[in-house]
C-alpha cells in the first residue's frame, strides 16, 4: 500500500494560518493502515487545533470527514456541502488523493497534511518499509522476488557494488544490501543460475522517467 | 464439556482422571505436532489435526518445560550429577567417596525455581538423615511458601551447611577422582573436596512451546515460558481466557506442586464456566474497518479475529475472550471500534468532590485497578486539592485516546494520566500504550507551540497513595 507520514505539525499549523473554517478530510484506506491520515490522526489534529485556537482566542470552526478513499471521484459526492461551508480543505490523503480532491473542488484551496513516502508493506505494528517504486517493468522473476530497483540503493541490476559488506548497504547499517538479499533468496530457491543471466540496460521510459503515466484497460472502455 | 489436554507429560493420566471425576470429557493431544490449526474462544475452541476437527471448551497445556542436565566446563573431566536424575535414585548410591562431603549446588542467575529448590532440600535432608555431611550452595535461595520454608528450617536443623555464594570454581583431580569446589561469599573463600557434586538442572521452555504458543497466540515472558511474571496471571493462567498451562517439568514423577496446579486449574475452569456474560461488549463498525490487522496484533488477549463470512472481510471481537481493556478502541487507526458503555460515557460520570460547578484545574484519568484505589485512599486527607480536580476511572490506561486527552485541554488546564506499574497491568501493555499516547500528545503540544507540561503521566500501584498525593500537589 501507499505509505505516508504526517507532515510536521508546525508546517500544517502555519499553512492553515488565517483560515476560520477548516475541513479536514481523512482517508480510510492506505493512510489509515499506515497510521498517518486516518480518522484517528485527523481527530487528534482537530483537537490540537481547537486547543491552540482557544489559547489564542481565535474562534475557528473545524470539521472532520473521513472518506473511504480519495482516489475515486464518487467518494467526494457526500462531502460537497461540507466543502462549500469551508474556506480550506486539509486533505490527509496521499499525494494522489490530495490532488484528486483539489481537482474536484478546484475553487477551494486544498492543503496536504501528509508527506507521501513510498509503496510498501507493514513489517510490525508501527513499522513500514519501501518495497516498490513503480518502475513499470517488473523483473522480480529474475531476482527471486526481491526488487533491485527499490531494495538496492543504487538500483544496480547485475549484482552488488563494492560497498556491500556484512550484508549491509554502505549507505547505512540499517539498510540491508538488496543484492545480498537477492543472492540469499536465489540460493534458497536453488536458482543461483539466474545470476548468470545478465539484465541489459533498461529503457526507463516505462518508469516516471518517461513522463506522467496513464494506464488504460481497453476491454473496460466503451 | 470437552477439555483438551495438549502435550506429552507424566501428569496426563492423572489430569485426565481428575477431569473425568469433575464431570469433564478429556480429549488428549499428546503429539503437539499433530495440531495444524486452531481457532475460537473459551467455551468453544476448535482444534484441527490432519484427520479431524475437535471442539473443546477449555484447553490445558502440559508440556511447558523440559530440563537440561547441568554441565561444567568441557575442560574438566568431572561432570556433576543432575539433581533431577539423583532425586530418583537411592540416597547414597551415587556417592564416590563416602568420607567426603556431598555438595549440592543451585547455580541460577535469579531465584531458584521452587520445584528445583524443594527437590534439592529433600535430597539434602535424606543425605543428612544417613549421616552424610552436606554443603548446600546457592546464589539465591527461594524459600517462599509454607512448604519450602518448612523444608528449609528442617534442613538447617539437620546440620546442612548453607552458603549463599558470589562465585564458584571447580577443579578435578584425575588421580583420585576428587572434585574440588571453591566457594566465595562476602566473607571469604572456602575449598571443599567432594565425594559427589550434585547440581540443579536448568528448566527451559520445552521444544514444542514455540509452535503451540504461536498457533494459539499465547503470551510468553522474558524467559520464554507461557504465562509469566505478571501479578494478574494466576498460577496456571495465560493471557487467553480458557487456556491454561500446567508448569510441569516433563519427565519427572508427579509432585505436590503439579498436583496442586491440576486442582487449581480444574477449579479455575469451573469458575470460568460460571462467569456471567458482560453487558458491555466490543463492536467493530464494518464500514470503517480497514482490515489492517492492527487490533488483531495489539490485543493482549487475542480477542480479535478476522470475519471472512461478511461481504467484505472485517475484524470481529470474540466476546468471551475479550477483557474489555479498550486498547483496540484507542488505537484502531480507523476509529472503527467502540465499547458500549465506552470511555466517552465514562468520562461524563465524573467523580467530583467540589460542590460548585466552577471549571476545574486538573483532570485525572486513572486506572480503576491501581491509581483510582490509591486516590480514594487520600480523598479525605487532601479534600482541598480534590476541589480543584475531576477524576475519571478507566478500565485500563490503554483505553485512553490521544485525541481525547487533547480535547480535555479545552476544559482543563492540566491532565494527568495515572496507570499501573509494569508487570502489574492486567492487560500487560495497557500502561505502556498509555505512556506512548501521552508522549505523542506532548510532542503535538510542543510542536503546536503549547505547553507540553499540561499533560503528565505517572505509574502507581493501589498501595501508593502517597505518591499520588505528591504528584497531584506538584501539578496543582
Amino acid at each position: 500500500m501507499i505509505v505516508a507520514q504526517q507532515k510536521p505539525i508546525e508546517e500544517i499549523i502555519s499553512s492553515l494560518e488565517g483560515y476560520k473554517n477548516i475541513l479536514i478530510a481523512a482517508c480510510g484506506t492506505c493512510v489509515t493502515v499506515c497510521m498517518a491520515g486516518g480518522e484517528k490522526e485527523a481527530m487528534e489534529l482537530a483537537a490540537l487545533l481547537e486547543v491552540k485556537n482557544k489559547e489564542n482566542n481565535r474562534p475557528v470552526n473545524i470539521k472532520v470527514v473521513t472518506l473511504k478513499r480519495q482516489c475515486d471521484m464518487e467518494f467526494f459526492d457526500d462531502i460537497a456541502d461540507d466543502v462549500n461551508n469551508a474556506q480550506v480543505i486539509l486533505s490527509m490523503a496521499c499525494g494522489a488523493g490530495v490532488q484528486f480532491i483539489a481537482e474536484r473542488f478546484s475553487h477551494k484551496p486544498v492543503l496536504p497534511g501528509l508527506n507521501t513516502q513510498f509503496m510498501g508493506v507493514t513489517r510490525d505494528v508501527g513499522v513500514w518499509t519501501e518495497m516498490c517504486q513503480g518502475c513499470g517493468d517488473c523483473i522480480l522473476e529474475k531476482t527471486g522476488g526481491i526488487c533491485p530497483v527499490t531494495r538496492c540503493s543504487k538500483s544496480n541490476f547485475n549484482g552488488p557494488c563494492g560497498g556491500s559488506a556484512g550484508g549491509k548497504c554502505e549507505i547505512s547499517p540499517d539498510i540491508d544490501c538488496g543484492w545480498q538479499l537477492i543472492y540469499d533468496r536465489l540460493k534458497t530457491l536453488g536458482r543461483l543460475d539466474k545470476l548468470y543471466e545478465i539484465t541489459e540496460v533498461r529503457d526507463w521510459r516505462s518508469s516516471r522517467d518517461g513522463g506522467p503515466r496513464k494506464v488504460e484497460k481497453k476491454d473496460m472502455m466503451l | 464439556m470437552n477439555v483438551a489436554v495438549i502435550g506429552k507429560s507424566r501428569i496426563n493420566p492423572f489430569l485426565t482422571d481428575q477431569l473425568k471425576a469433575k464431570g469433564f470429557e478429556a480429549v488428549l493431544f499428546e503429539d503437539i505436532d499433530s495440531i495444524k490449526g486452531f481457532e475460537g474462544q473459551k467455551g468453544k475452541f476448535l482444534i484441527k489435526t490432519n484427520e479431524e476437527k475437535i471442539e473443546a471448551g477449555y484447553i490445558i497445556l502440559t508440556q511447558q518445560a523440559e530440563w537440561v542436565s547441568p554441565k561444567l566446563s568441557p575442560k574438566l573431566a568431572c561432570s556433576p550429577y543432575s539433581l533431577l536424575d539423583i532425586s530418583q535414585k537411592e540416597t547414597g548410591d551415587f556417592i564416590k567417596d563416602h568420607g567426603r562431603p556431598v555438595v549440592i549446588v543451585l547455580d541460577y542467575p535469579a531465584e531458584s525455581a521452587a520445584v528445583m529448590t524443594s527437590i534439592a532440600l529433600e535430597k539434602g535432608l535424606a543425605l543428612a538423615a544417613k549421616k552424610k555431611r552436606v554443603f548446600f550452595l546457592a546464589r539465591f535461595l527461594r524459600t517462599a511458601g509454607e512448604k519450602l520454608e518448612k523444608l528449609y528450617r528442617e534442613a538447617r536443623n539437620s546440620g546442612i551447611t548453607f552458603i549463599k555464594y558470589k562465585k564458584l570454581s571447580f577443579d578435578y583431580n584425575d588421580h583420585n577422582g576428587i572434585c574440588t569446589v571453591k566457594v566465595w561469599d562476602d566473607y571469604g573463600m572456602i575449598s571443599i573436596d567432594t565425594g559427589a557434586l550434585i547440581m540443579g538442572d536448568s528448566i527451559v521452555p520445552g521444544s514444542k512451546i514455540d509452535k503451540i504458543a504461536e498457533l494459539m497466540r499465547l503470551r510468553r515472558d522474558d524467559t520464554g515460558f507461557i504465562g509469566g511474571d505478571n501479578t494478574w496471571i494466576y498460577p496456571t493462567s495465560t493471557n487467553i481466557k480458557g487456556i491454561y498451562v500446567i508448569n510441569n517439568i516433563c519427565g519427572i514423577p508427579l509432585r505436590d506442586d503439579a498436583l496442586s496446579q491440576i486442582a487449581y486449574t480444574i477449579s479455575a475452569i469451573k469458575k470460568e464456566m460460571k462467569e456471567p456474560a458482560s453487558h458491555r461488549y466490543v463492536e467493530v463498525d464494518a464500514s470503517k474497518c480497514a482490515f489492517c490487522y492492527t487490533c488483531w496484533r495489539i490485543c493482549p488477549h487475542a480477542a480479535m479475529t478476522p470475519d471472512f463470512d461478511k461481504e467484505e472481510p472485517v475484524m470481529k471481537n470474540l466476546n468471551k475472550a475479550c477483557n474489555l481493556c479498550g486498547i483496540c478502541v484507542s488505537l484502531c487507526p480507523a476509529g472503527a471500534i467502540t465499547i458500549t458503555g465506552n470511555l466517552d460515557e465514562k468520562l461524563e460520570q465524573v467523580d467530583s468532590l467540589s460542590k460548585t460547578s466552577d471549571s476545574k484545574t486538573l483532570k485525572i484519568l486513572c486506572c480503576e485497578k491501581s491509581a483510582k484505589i490509591a486516590l480514594d485512599k487520600i480523598k479525605d486527607i487532601y479534600s482541598r486539592s480534590f476541589e480543584q480536580m475531576d477524576v475519571s476511572a478507566v478500565s485500563c490506561g490503554g483505553e485512553v485516546k490521544a485525541a481525547k486527552i487533547i480535547s480535555l485541554l479545552k476544559q482543563y488546564e492540566k491532565v494527568l494520566v495515572a496507570v499501573c506499574v509494569d508487570d502489574a497491568c492486567k492487560h500487560f501493555d495497557g500502561n505502556k500504550r498509555a505512556y506512548k499516547q501521552v508522549v505523542r500528545v506532548c510532542e503535538l503540544l510542543k510542536a503546536a507551540g503549547l505547553d507540553e507540561n499540561r499533560v503528565q503521566y505517572i505509574k502507581v500501584s493501589h498501595a501508593m497513595p502517597r505518591v499520588m498525593a505528591d504528584t497531584i500537589s506538584e501539578i496543582l
